[in-house]
């Protein structure tokens, strides 16, 4: 029974005990455990990580014909500025070609002017001598002819020799009209026929030659951009490789790329649920992980208009790619590094913030406890956009307003 | 060729031409025989077959009936052709009309002599000139026929018709047409090319220049008759 009792007394005075400690907590509170409501500038940002990549890439190919041998080639990592040499492949064959295509071109242009200038004008006028000739034969004959009757009246002259003048003009007149055919003929079909041979055959040989002189440039490859000097994999004999000097690369096969370090971008991906933290034109962030002292400011530029799942992630998590343009460049960057994206996804200049340990939530409803003198009041409050400390409170509370912080 | 021999022989020769009514005998049966440098004239009135008679002789038309032997060939039965081509190298013939070319030169009308043959025409030239240089007309050779005055047309004529010196030469009333100062030098030439021993018939109503001639007949209503 005496033992009961002892219980039951150290039971209530445990219980004493407590309820002093829970009196003197309250009062705690009551008198450090509180913020006063602010007003002030707010911002939220928002944290995504990324990669920075060159905005464009300058693909390097060969243009020459064919295959053909790299004899030299920069290295990669290199930085270039447009124009600079990026390879050179062998150019002795076309060399050789380009001499023999030289002389064809200059053939086929002496050709040409020849035929032009000298060739069928003389033809023409030596036709047209031989029609002259041709013409003043005829007229002789013609008058022989005539004269030859008048003497056959006075019996100089016989009908058999008026027969013989007579076939003698019809043959004058048959080569005269024979050489008038040929020089109309020449003159609409032949000559411009040559002509357009023989230009034909200065265009094709002049092609060839210029050909031949830009596969000639085609052999130095130059940087269209500035940038960095990335090889890229090709298939060379065999494998698949970066490719070396002596390797023999076909036309267009892309060897090398020049990213534009000029004009960078961020990408990263924001989940679904964040998508209202970002919006193009929204000022960003990028510090790169490998230079935590580095931060390059930019802008969203565009967020993607359909969610994408990752690899990595769970398919039921939903992405849009964001993309955010550097404002300037920084000789560290690197194409393909990995930044941090902070997004300011919300500013205020005067917003009435209340601490996030200020507010509680209770069935989906925000609340905070006010101090009112010596009393707590418990009060409803409408939040807005939250930062890691603080939550703008658009309803409930106003400025100098003392809360209780859990 | 043998001098002696006659150049032409005309043996029992008729010229009939046909007409509406019937043939009309022009010459009578005529013997005639001209020897190689016989200057020979003809004359007679007008219609008499003079002509008819020069032509036959000059080998431009063939007799109806007998023969014509022209330096040993009968012509009777040549054909046109070869007639043609001996009337060109063996016969020279001078007309009263001259039948020069009045629009061509003195010498293209004597070079017309070589138009239809196979001469040389360097040597055409040459033998050309030297008629004209024979005639007294070197100084000619290059004005128009046109311009010229009778007796040198006649002497053009004369030149053209010796430029290939003929076997024989028919002159057909050459003076009708000339003063009596370019009938003598007409007449001369003629003397000089038969002393040069040119064979030559000529036939004229001028008696005055039968002085000139070595032989005369007179041909009367289509015979001929020798003169008295």
């Amino acid at each position: 029974m005496k033992r009961l009792l002892k219980i039951v007394v150290g039971v209530f005075v445990a219980g004493w005990a407590m309820a002093v400690c829970f009196s003197c907590k309250d009062a705690r509170e009551a008198a450090g455990k509180t913020a006063v409501v602010s007003e002030g500038p707010m911002e939220v940002w928002s944290y995504f990580d990324g990669k920075i990549e060159s905005r464009t890439v300058r693909t390097i190919m060969s243009k020459m014909g064919g295959a053909a041998a790299l004899v030299e080639l920069v290295s990669e990592g290199t930085r270039v500025k447009e124009g600079d040499v990026l390879a050179k492949f062998d150019s002795s064959r076309t060399e050789r070609d380009l001499v023999k295509l030289e002389a064809d071109f200059t053939l086929a242009k002496s050709e040409f002017e020849s035929l032009n200038n000298a060739q069928l004008p003389l033809q023409l006028r030596d036709l047209e001598i031989q029609i002259s000739e041709a013409q003043a034969n005829y007229e002789t004959e013609r008058q022989y002819l005539e004269d030859s009757r008048k003497l056959v009246d006075e019996d100089l002259v016989s009908e058999q020799e008026l027969k013989q003048q007579d076939a003698k003009v019809a043959q004058f007149k048959g080569k005269l009209e024979h050489l008038e055919t040929q020089i109309g003929l020449m003159k609409k079909y032949l000559h411009p026929m040559a002509v357009e041979g023989a230009q034909a055959k200065l265009a094709s040989a002049e092609q060839a030659l210029a050909l031949a002189r830009q596969e000639i440039q085609d052999c130095t490859i130059r940087a269209p951009t500035s940038g960095l000097a990335a090889y890229t994999m090709v298939h060379v004999g065999g494998e698949y490789r970066t490719a070396r000097v002596g390797d023999s690369i076909y036309r267009n096969q892309p060897f090398m790329a020049i990213p534009d370090m000029g004009n960078l971008v961020a990408h990263c991906n924001v989940p679904e649920s964040e998508m209202s933290r970002v919006a193009p034109g929204f000022p960003a962030v990028i510090t790169p992980l490998a230079y935590p002292d580095l931060q390059v400011e930019g802008s969203v530029e565009s967020v993607g208009t359909m969610a994408q799942t990752m690899l990595e992630k769970p398919s039921w998590q939903k992405f849009f790619h964001v993309k955010v343009g550097l404002n300037r460049v920084d000789e560290r960057l690197r194409s393909g590094m990995s930044v941090t994206v902070a997004i300011l996804s919300f500013h205020k200049e005067k917003a009435v913030q209340a601490p996030r340990q200020a507010v509680r939530w209770e069935g989906g409803v925000s609340r905070c406890r006010v101090l009112k003198g010596s009393a707590q009041e418990d009060r409803v409050v409408h939040v807005g956009m939250g930062n890691d400390l603080h939550y703008e409170v658009l309803d409930g509370l106003k400025p100098g307003d003392r809360v209780v912080v859990e | 060729m043998n001098a002696s021999l006659p150049i032409l022989e005309m043996k029992a020769v008729e010229k009939s031409f046909p007409t509406p009514t019937g043939p009309v005998r022009v010459l009578q049966p005529t013997d005639l025989e001209v020897k190689a440098g016989d200057f020979l004239a003809i004359t007679g009135p007008s219609g008499s077959g003079k002509t008819t008679l020069l032509m036959l002789a000059a080998l431009l038309s063939r007799p109806s009936k007998g023969a014509v032997v022209f330096d040993g060939d009968d012509v009777s039965s040549k054909d046109e052709a070869w007639l043609c081509r001996h009337r060109k190298y063996r016969v020279g013939m001078v007309f009263q009309k001259f039948c020069l070319l009045p629009h061509r030169t003195v010498l293209e009308n004597v070079l017309f002599r070589f138009r239809y043959l196979d001469h040389d025409p360097d040597e055409a030239r040459t033998r050309s000139l030297e008629a004209l240089r024979a005639m007294g007309l070197e100084s000619k050779v290059d004005q128009p026929a046109r311009l010229l005055s009778s007796g040198e047309m006649q002497r053009v004529a004369i030149a053209r018709a010796v430029a290939l010196p003929p076997r024989f030469l028919v002159a057909d009333e050459p003076t009708g047409n000339l003063d009596r100062e370019s009938t003598l030098r007409v007449m001369d030439c003629f003397k000089r090319l038969n002393a040069e021993g040119l064979t030559m018939l000529l036939v004229t109503h001028n008696e005055e220049l039968l002085n000139y001639c070595s032989r005369h007949l007179v041909c009367r209503g289509g015979a001929l008759q020798k003169s008295k």
